[in-house]
């Protein structure tokens, strides 16, 4: 079991779970109770109590590494949640994609937005949807059909379109694969409920692309900013690839893999999976293409790293985010911010507690606290 | 001069008229799941808080989605089994959530009526209450002089003085019975003196009267009129009315407030799932119910420091005598023949208090 590290209290969990007064934090711990109930997790009922009042869903007894690793050094469900208020107001910028694509483009390169699909129409952002449409384009193209707001992967499309029919590809259930006329393509939105954006489809770079060349294998990297210098700060950075499991996509909720890059030197380690066939096992390569995984080194690392840093200060009034990068040959592709990134997908490998700056984080906002006693409240 | 005072407020030491919150819940969000999702105050979570975790203590742990939809909808994992969870008329179910924060109703009153060492005298005054005989309170030991003179066979009943606590055993006590009444009260435990939650109130019964049948009576203020109106009732067979456990079994029958017939009668175990045993079909009408109802609902008008209460009632020579005030609804007892929340009070009640 590893040591509490000195920046750590030794019963800060507890002290937030028991600390949680105002109304937003409310939402969350009310949040955390009805899902504990609700939680599939087997566990026993001596780990009931202990998972409950620490903060954790008893999915996590099997996701993370509590006999390797001390609980306490695990960001909590509970704070995971309490995350989304550390932006503020500046969230809307990562949870509306189009503001986001209209921020991030002026520092950045971005997947640029073709159209978006609300309320039954399509409101064009260029002519190459009409394009599409009229069958007048010069060459067969791509693009990503996706919700505009929400994570988790869920209903993601890939169409390819040529001059008279489209091929579209999706997480769907019962809707994996089809073809649809060119004039029809609007099909792909029956029954949709939720606004989507189209976005033109970004070709990762060769790196990426040995790992499992059938989906766009992106890159999550928190980073965040250190209260006291104002600094960007990498806290976490891992590779995620997809899987016959999560095809089409890389998500790791659905069954892709998570292997951890050292924010240093860009060595990448051994992946896991949080769902799905490969579950379970840390894999040195990869399990359906046979490439290696563990030990490869991410090209051009250090550069990356800077450019997300400059990125971060070009945006002061962000504190907090998950970028999703696309590996290019030269450079990155900014694919969306997450302002209160999952962690599940870092903390499989080991806990983000360990991180002294982090932990400095959380304490500015609320989201850590050494100790609580009743009298506090009075105080 | 006059004293400057913004719209809405009130001059300081002005008290409102009535310490009721209103909310105007609408009717479409009584469902216990829209109650749980709007918990916006403090208090509300904290009471919240409490119900989860004591529905996590619950062991063994329920299947997810059963203990999930239990939870989530503020039943305690036994409910399920006990109401036949989940049914169609679950929100017409009081939730023990909701049991649990009915007594904010109470508003500005809440300490006095959360606590019997206080309601007890303040309300000794409308009401026909047992005497007193005597408290702790903080580790000391108080004698009340109530009631005369003790006469032969009377029984020493010991309440906990927080309403939230459950039944309590009476000190020194002999397999499950009260103590025999000796002019002289048990002194407290030294344990209870820096403590809140050993302290007692010890009432007075009369010789006999611990193995009467105990009408339970549960009212609530109906905003439509201000006047206290019985929701539900309950008749507690001999012996059920002074479980001093929690998994003592109960008997009971449901007691139609209009007419004050008792239905056919329920055994059940209160924390462990049993499955309810008809021990008697026929029901029966009560005399004694009448007159505790008007003993009530008269107290009740002439100082109405309570919209929600439960009362329980014995008769001792004709005339209610009551044993037990709280703010806190048995709902077990109350809805293991049917829900309770279902009726036009209950329904003014939650859209005008929020609970």
């Amino acid at each position: 079991m590893t040591k509490l590290p000195d920046h750590l209290a030794p019963d800060h969990h507890r002290a937030l779970v028991q600390s949680v007064r105002d109304p937003v934090n409310m939402k969350y711990l009310r949040r955390f109770m009805t899902d504990f109930a609700k939680d599939p997790g087997q566990i026993s009922d001596e780990q009931v109590h202990w998972l409950y009042d620490q903060g954790f869903l008893p999915e996590k007894i099997e996701l993370y590494d509590f006999d390797t690793h001390d609980i306490r050094l695990f960001l909590s469900d509970l704070q995971r949640w309490m995350t989304r208020e550390v932006n503020g107001d500046y969230s809307i910028v990562f949870n509306n994609k189009i503001l986001f694509t209209q921020v991030f483009r002026n520092f950045c390169r971005v997947a640029p937005i073709n159209a978006i699909w609300r309320n039954g129409r399509i409101i064009p952002y260029d002519d190459v949807w009409e394009k599409c449409v009229t069958g007048q384009l010069d060459e067969p193209r791509k693009f990503v059909i996706k919700p505009l707001g929400g994570g988790g992967g869920g209903n993601v499309y890939f169409v390819q379109v040529g001059k008279k029919r489209a091929v579209i590809e999706s997480n769907e259930e019962g809707r994996e694969r089809f073809t649809l006329p060119v004039d029809r393509m609007m099909e792909i939105f029956k029954g949709a409920k939720v606004p989507f954006m189209v976005n033109e489809f970004v070709y990762q770079g060769s790196f990426s692309k040995s790992l499992y060349p059938l989906t766009v294998n992106t890159v999550r990297m928190l980073v965040v900013r250190d209260p006291e210098t104002l600094l960007p700060h990498v806290v976490r950075t891992v590779q995620r690839m997809g899987t016959s499991a999560s095809y089409p996509i890389d998500n790791f909720t659905l069954g892709g893999l998570s292997a951890e890059i050292d924010v240093e030197t860009g060595v990448v380690g051994p992946a896991v999976a949080a769902a799905g066939p490969y579950k379970g096992t840390f894999w040195d390569h990869h399990p359906n293409t046979g490439e290696p995984i563990s030990g490869q080194v991410v090209p051009n690392w250090q550069a990356i790293i800077e450019e997300m840093k400059t990125l971060f200060l070009q945006v002061p009034y962000i504190a907090y985010c998950g970028f999703d990068l696309i590996l290019m040959d030269d450079g990155v592709v900014v694919l969306e911010g997450n302002s209160y990134s999952q962690v599940r997908l870092f903390q499989m490998h080991r806990p983000l507690l360990t991180d002294p700056v982090y932990v400095k984080v959380l304490d500015h906002y609320g989201i850590y606290r050494r100790e609580y006693s009743a009298g506090d409240d009075k105080a | 001069m006059e004293t400057f005072v913004p719209k809405g407020q009130r001059p300081p030491g002005v008290f409102p008229a009535h310490p009721r919150v209103i909310y105007k819940t609408k009717r479409k969000n009584l469902s216990h799941e829209g109650r749980i999702g709007r918990i916006d105050r403090q208090e509300t979570l904290d009471v919240f808080r409490a119900f989860s975790e004591g529905f996590h203590a619950h062991l063994p742990r329920l299947d997810p989605e059963l203990g999930g939809y239990l939870h989530n909808h503020g039943f305690m994992p036994d409910k399920g089994a006990l109401y036949g969870l989940p049914n169609e008329a679950l929100d017409s179910y009081l939730s023990d959530f909701q049991a649990m924060i009915l007594p904010l109703a109470n508003g500005l009153n809440l300490p006095a009526t959360a606590n019997r060492l206080l309601s007890w005298p303040l309300m000794r005054r409308v009401l026909p209450l047992a005497p007193r005989a005597g408290a702790w309170q903080r580790g000391r030991l108080q004698q009340i002089t109530e009631g005369g003179d003790p006469t032969p066979g009377e029984t020493l009943l010991a309440r906990p003085a927080e309403t939230a606590q459950g039944p309590v055993p009476a000190p020194n006590q002999n397999q499950d019975k009260h103590l025999a009444w000796h002019d002289r009260l048990p002194a407290p435990p030294d344990a209870a003196r820096n403590s809140h939650a050993a302290d007692r109130l010890f009432l007075r019964l009369p010789a006999g009267s611990d193995q009467a049948e105990v009408i339970r009576i549960a009212l609530l203020c109906d905003p439509q009129g201000n006047r206290p109106t019985v929701l539900s009732a309950a008749l507690l067979e001999a012996g059920s009315g002074f479980a001093t456990t929690s998994g003592a079994p109960v008997t009971c029958r449901r007691i139609d407030p209009e007419t004050g017939l008792a239905g056919p009668a329920l055994r059940f175990l209160r924390d462990t799932i049993a499955a309810p045993e008809t021990v008697d079909p026929r029901g029966r009408a009560l005399p004694g119910w009448w007159p505790a109802v008007t003993a009530l609902v008269s107290g009740l008008l002439r100082l109405p420091v309570w919209a929600v209460l439960q009362a329980d009632v014995i008769e001792v020579d004709g005339q209610p005598l009551i044993i037990d005030l709280t703010d806190r609804l048995d709902a077990a007892a109350l809805q293991v023949h049917g829900p309770i929340m279902g009726g036009e009070t209950a329904v003014r009640f939650i859209r005008e208090y929020g609970v």
